[in-house]
């Protein structure tokens, strides 16, 4: 199998999404995010022999990216600083009436991830934002698989009940 | 499986972890119990709408700017 650090270009581009949102989503500041994001590729690159697995090279980088950004958490714990970045995913074209309908419940769900307290919202956006595996999600927050499931279920029930107008 | 029982193992029921006798008993204490039932269904519904709208995307400059910076730094 050919080596993921073989081409640093297609690495980045692959990843580098996943990566900003998990860096976004602890620290809500966009700049902060893509700080977060250069420091995560050029630490994979210095500890690319620690990567036992090619495979894995996904859990590998939002494990990085989670780390640097709790770092960074930790030394500005500051305000966030802009409104998050809402996108509208449409499966099909839209109305201006539509759009307005789903930029309203992206900023709903948004508001909701925010409200989550920061442990229970990066291990929510570990599992299912980013669908890392559960075993992943442990190692990446640096906890048990069975502490890691009581963070995603005690994320997710918060947000049922925040939510819950949203819901059918 | 009562209502208490089932929030323990929801997790478990959605990642598929559960035994297939506990899973068993907890469909069918979803079967029999509203409440339970809304829990099960707004958890999927949570997921899913965390999946679809709650990702913060670079735009395209930002990404290409990020990686000329990156590329430069490596060298």
């Amino acid at each position: 199998m050919e080596s993921p650090f073989s081409s640093p270009s297609a690495l980045f581009r692959e990843h580098v999404d996943g990566v900003y949102n998990v860096a976004y989503r602890v620290l809500w500041n966009g700049a902060d995010a893509e700080d977060v994001v250069q420091n995560t590729f050029l630490t994979a690159f210095s500890r690319r022999d620690q990567l036992a697995d090619g495979a894995k090279i996904r859990p590998w980088l939002l494990t990085i990216a989670y780390r640097e950004a709790i770092s960074v958490l930790r030394r500005r714990r500051d305000q966030p600083t802009e409104p998050s970045q809402l996108p509208v995913i449409a499966s099909r074209e839209l109305g201006p009436e539509e759009v307005t309908q789903q930029q309203a419940l992206a900023e709903r769900i948004a508001r909701a991830f925010r409200n989550l307290p920061d442990n229970l919202r990066s291990a929510v956006v570990l599992r299912d934002i980013e669908e890392l595996t559960m075993i992943d999600v442990a190692q990446a927050l640096s906890i048990g698989v069975s502490a890691a499931k009581m963070r995603v279920s005690r994320g997710r029930e918060l947000l049922r009940l925040e939510l819950s107008d949203e819901l059918s | 499986m009562n209502c208490d029982e089932l929030a323990l193992v929801l997790t478990d029921f959605l990642e598929g972890d559960l035994s297939p006798a506990v899973e068993s008993e907890a469909i069918e204490h979803v079967s029999s119990c509203r409440s339970c039932e809304t829990r099960l269904g707004g958890t999927k519904q949570v997921i899913a709408l965390s999946s679809r709208y709650a990702s913060s995307p670079l735009d395209a400059a930002a990404r290409d700017r990020l990686l000329a910076e990156f590329i430069e730094e490596l060298g």
